[in-house]
């Protein structure tokens, strides 16, 4: 009805031109034409132009839903065509597609195309959400499993494993752990990444102390530390002597505990945990104090370069995974270093041998087309050959125990030994890592603050943890409304 | 007739409606209901009604992103003052004029990250240039970006440094100040830092006017930098944890979306009401021409 009122000049008696109103008519008029004269298009052109915008429009609609988005190969005809998600760029993508590649091979039923999807681990909640998952996809950190298995975004591998899978017992512990979420599995491993700590050797002789000798408690990593730590005359770093590794990793050294699965309580201030972060304070004191510290560590060079202060001598030992012999072959291997399992507190000798634990998780989303066929190619990954063939090109550690001796990745050149030591460490059934929750990503971010705020003064480490565990525990309670499922209580026992 | 063209008109106006109805109407509403839910984006969302925003109202980083960012409000009249500051002396006639104002504006085009990066390079405690050159003149330096008392210094620092897009607005303003005014004023005895003061500025209110409001809305976003430059994100000790990084936070990292929802819809009203009490002042010291 509005739209055909008609214009104060039409009420007055006086037609506006062409019947429209006339603050239309002063716009139109205004509009690169002599003032007060309208566009006066004809009744052909108008239909003319207005049928070319439609056509246009329905066509490139139609068009864009039409078109057949395809990336990669052309799957073979009568084959399943699965999609796989990974995060993997440049040679670590040629490495997966190898593994894929191999997998294609080994079969006739099943072609899987990989698509690389870059580093954010999120792209898979929008594509759950919108519906439109790939059928498995690869995530980088168990920081969002717990939060799809809470949402019930993610297939469990339970029945699947005890069907058709290997025995558990036959896998690194962690590695089916990292994605245990209530007493399910809700993702498969593919390789997995041990912590280790690599000390320079030529550091440690131009210092007098034996190179092949490396901290194994951590009484003698500080002592050790604070003979290799240097200072400039104005204050400023010249050397660390240990680079501090993330909070959660010192409180798996202590034997902490991060969560309960049967209570559904985040233990972040348990006394295992602040006895941790009173040892991580404590050693930033020793080296010069946190300030001084992340003024040090804001000048270091890239990670993945020739630059990196490992390399380059500003830090003498660090943690770091079993990719770090491929890093120094291939960035500086002039570098003469050791490898050892990370040191662990001395009056804990139970915990001697230790390492923590993280993961390539694959996950089966809600919603995938072909969840068996998925479930095929992840069950091909945990076989030898399948293991050593991407464990051998992408320097991640076998996650099935029987091919962490494998000759072939662990015997031969420096690299080798070096990688060999990690796989032996990644085994030790002491490995920790950090408990599947599905607020990970707050616990890991609030204890990192937490850890600054201790090193800086402002909170005493339990005073840090204990609101680190009341603000997750009250976010944990808000995600977790549901009654656990049945069997948790027996999943916890056997933590 | 008339409603035929009516309809032509609408037809080709409706990638526009389309578009504002679908990629802005809808989404604020949605974000309005969304901020009364307890929505995950993994599963449909819970309607809990002011749930969230009390739960906001007792978040200890709430608090802290809103001093935050309120703290960074010390950088408008500087980045103002500055940027009319230089606008006034490029608006002399020197040698070398279009040298200069390129070499001001230049900033002005780097793009955010790029002049993060750059900055987190200045700022550096040990190697940076920004201690070198404080020590070289004996003058005591700072953590910056590690240290939460100099952190957001440094970014109001860091952001005077691309004083130049406001500057060529000024610059613009200043050119249109009429001359005979000035003339006036000089005949009438006034000196330079008083036709300043009663022509000049007066005459370029609109403009500062208008440089204010956009600025505040700015510094309420206040994220890239933040985002790029400070590790734990949040800077030290929660230092540069600002009210559209926390938000950030909430959304993207923690997926508490109906709580990010909420945090936006109080940033939005925060908004409205500055800049509602700028408009009710601006009544006192904003001079439009047809005014006089």
């Amino acid at each position: 009805m509005g739209l055909e009122r008609r214009g104060p000049q039409e009420e007055a008696g006086r037609p506006a031109s062409h019947g429209w109103p006339s603050r239309f008519h002063r716009l139109e008029a205004g509009f690169g034409t002599p003032a007060g004269e309208p566009i006066c298009w004809s009744k052909g052109l108008q239909r003319f132009l207005s049928g070319v915008l439609i056509v246009v429009g329905v066509a490139g609609f139609a068009l864009m839903a039409a078109w057949p988005v395809r990336l990669g190969p052309k799957p073979p005809p009568r084959r399943v065509f699965v999609r796989v998600w990974s995060g993997w760029t440049g040679h670590e993508q040629d490495a997966f597609d190898r593994a894929v590649q191999a997998f294609n091979r080994s079969q006739n039923r099943i072609f899987v195309v990989n698509t690389t999807t870059g580093e954010d681990d999120t792209r898979i909640f929008r594509a759950i959400t919108a519906g439109v998952p790939p059928d498995f996809f690869q995530i980088w950190s168990g920081e969002y499993v717990g939060a799809l298995a809470a949402n019930d975004a993610v297939v469990p591998f339970d029945s699947l494993l005890k069907r058709d899978g290997p025995p558990r017992d036959e896998f690194i512990r962690g590695s089916l752990g990292l994605g245990k979420f209530e007493g399910r599995h809700y993702s498969m491993p593919y390789l997995v990444d041990a912590s280790a700590i690599y000390w320079n050797k030529d550091v440690f002789r131009a210092a007098g102390l034996d190179p092949e000798k490396p901290p194994r408690t951590l009484e003698e990593l500080q002592q050790v530390a604070v003979r290799l730590f240097k200072k400039r005359p104005d204050g400023t770093l010249e050397r660390m002597g240990f680079e501090m590794p993330s909070p959660e990793i010192v409180i798996a050294l202590f034997g902490g505990k991060f969560y309960d699965p049967v209570k559904r309580k985040i233990l972040a201030d348990c006394p295992r945990n602040v006895e941790a972060l009173r040892w991580f304070v404590h050693m930033l004191e020793v080296q010069g104090g946190s300030v001084r510290v992340d003024s040090f560590a804001s000048g270091f060079g890239q990670y993945n370069s020739p630059n990196h202060q490992f390399f380059v001598g500003k830090v003498a030992m660090m943690f770091s995974g079993e990719w770090w012999p491929s890093y120094v072959e291939k960035f500086a291997p002039h570098v003469d270093y050791g490898v050892a399992a990370l040191p662990y507190p001395a009056k804990y000798p139970e915990l001697a041998g230790t390492t923590y634990l993280g993961g390539n998780y694959f996950c089966i989303p809600k919603g995938s087309r072909h969840p068996k066929e998925a479930w095929q190619f992840l069950r091909w990954a945990q076989a030898w050959h399948a293991q050593e063939l991407f464990s051998s090109v992408m320097h991640g550690v076998p996650n099935m125990l029987a091919v962490l001796d494998s000759p072939k990745l662990t015997t031969g050149s420096r690299e080798k030994r070096a990688f060999g030591v990690v796989c032996r460490i990644a085994g030790n059934p002491k490995a920790r890592w950090f408990p599947c929750t599905p607020v990970n990503n707050l616990y890991l971010t609030e204890l990192a603050a937490a850890a600054q705020l201790a090193a800086r003064h402002k909170k005493t480490p339990e005073e840090a943890l204990r609101d680190v565990r009341l603000r997750v525990q009250q976010e944990l309670d808000r995600v977790l409304v549901q009654p656990p499922a049945a069997g948790v209580k027996q999943a916890a026992g056997e933590r | 007739m008339a409603r035929r063209r009516l309809i032509t008109g609408i037809l080709f106006i409706s990638p526009w409606v389309v578009g504002f109805l679908a990629f802005t109407l809808f989404p604020i509403a949605a974000s309005l209901y969304y901020s009364l839910c307890d929505y995950r984006v993994l599963s449909p969302p819970r309607f809990v009604g002011l749930a969230n925003y009390s739960t906001l109202v007792r978040d200890e980083y709430f608090w802290r992103s809103l001093l935050n960012t309120a703290f960074m409000f010390i950088e408008l009249p500087i980045a103002v003052a500055f940027g009319i500051g230089i606008a006034m002396l490029l608006n002399q006639a020197v040698k070398g004029l279009p040298f200069f104002r390129t070499v001001f504006y230049l900033p002005a085009i780097v793009p955010t990250v790029a002049v993060s990066m750059l900055w987190l390079w200045i700022f550096n405690p040990d190697l940076g240039l920004m201690n070198a050159a404080l020590s070289k003149f004996g003058f005591p330096t700072f953590g910056w970006l590690v240290d939460p008392k100099s952190a957001k210094p440094a970014f109001i620092i860091m952001d005077l440094w691309g004083v130049g897009s406001g500057m060529i607005i000024y610059l613009a303003a200043l050119q249109g100040v009429p001359q005979h005014l000035q003339e006036a004023a000089a005949l009438d005895g006034a000196g330079t830092l008083s036709r300043v003061r009663h022509v000049t500025l007066p005459a370029i209110s609109p403009v500062i006017f208008f440089m204010v409001v956009t600025g505040m809305i700015g510094l309420f976003q206040y994220f890239t930098q933040a985002f790029i430059m400070t590790s734990p994100r949040g800077g030290p000790e929660h230092s540069t944890l600002f009210y559209a990084l926390y938000l950030f936070q909430n959304a993207f990292e923690y997926f508490k979306m109906g709580y990010a929802c909420a945090t936006g819809w109080i940033l939005f009203v925060i908004s409205v009401i500055a800049t509602v009490v700028v408009f009710r002042t601006s009544a006192r010291w904003v001079y439009y021409e047809e005014e006089r």
